[in-house]
């Protein structure tokens, strides 16, 4: 039994690791995109959806989801015998 | 476009004659490719809801299916970005004086030269495909007698037009610059009997 609460933290390791990314691009983006206002327009709009899609998902994880629960990596057997009843 | 001024030992008598970028049509299949796997996420939700409508309600299933399919549409926004980046961040430019070519690959690397004109031996222009000839964007190789043996230009639109004003801006310039031309000629020679001298 996996808790999802462990999964819940692998996912926030992995946009942690996603944010840090992102921001190393913008700044290669805003340093060297020579023509100014266009590739600011452009990084904005990069980050823009990356923080909409984050709060979305954040918001929904942190408000709807149980992580008390645990999640089962192995099947339970079935208890009713079909081959021999 | 960008402000000449801005570039490193820019001169008071520069002026701005190409600012190249790769054709947008190569970006093309890079960006369908990757909104196909950004859509990815959706139908896999789709495809579930429609046929295994229970796994959708399943509590612990279903937000690892929403954690799990953000993820995977996060790193693929980032990596198309990345590569519209990689398209966006390489850059030819010409002015009446010289080329200066900035190449950018992956995050971590990315390639600043630079070429006096007057240096330009030759430049060959060359469209290959059935795109490159209707959309009209192609190669050009620049023969140099630097320490860069040759310069090149990727999928630019125009090679034609653009190889041939380089050739007439080079001859331009080497008549302009016919006294640096001998000052880099007088060194060179200079390296070359310096280093045919007998080391005592």
């Amino acid at each position: 039994m996996i808790p999802l609460v462990w999964l819940l933290l692998a996912w926030i390791v992995c946009v942690g690791i996603f944010l840090i990314l992102a921001l190393m691009t913008t700044v290669l983006a805003l340093r060297f995109g020579l023509s100014g206002s266009r590739v600011v327009l452009f990084c904005v709009g990069f980050l823009a959806v990356s923080v909409i899609v984050i709060g979305t998902v954040g918001t929904y994880a942190l408000t709807q989801v149980d992580w008390s629960s645990s999640l089962s990596v192995i099947p339970s057997v079935p208890t009713n015998n079909y081959l021999f009843p | 476009m960008i402000d000449i001024k801005h570039l490193p030992n820019c001169r008071d008598d520069e002026k701005l004659v190409y600012f190249l970028r790769r054709h947008p049509i190569t970006l093309t299949g890079v960006i369908i490719g990757y909104i196909l796997l950004l859509l990815m996420p959706i139908a896999v939700f789709t495809i579930l809801q429609v046929n295994w409508p229970e796994l959708v309600r399943d509590p612990v299933f279903f937000p690892l299916l929403v954690l799990g399919g953000s993820l995977f549409f996060l790193f693929c926004w980032l990596f198309l970005f990345q590569a519209f980046l990689d398209y966006y961040l390489d850059i030819w430019i010409v002015t009446n004086h010289r080329i200066i070519n900035m190449t950018q690959t992956g995050l971590f690397h990315r390639e600043v030269a630079e070429l006096r004109l007057y240096r330009v031996q030759d430049a060959s222009a060359s469209v290959r495909g059935f795109l490159a000839t209707v959309l009209g964007f192609g190669r050009i190789e620049i023969q140099t007698a630097g320490e860069h043996a040759h310069f090149v230009f990727e999928d630019i639109p125009h090679p034609q037009e653009v190889s041939k004003t380089i050739l007439q801006l080079a001859e331009k310039d080497r008549s302009e610059s016919i006294g640096d031309v001998v000052e880099e000629l007088e060194l060179e020679s200079n390296k070359h009997t310096d280093s045919k001298k007998p080391s005592k």
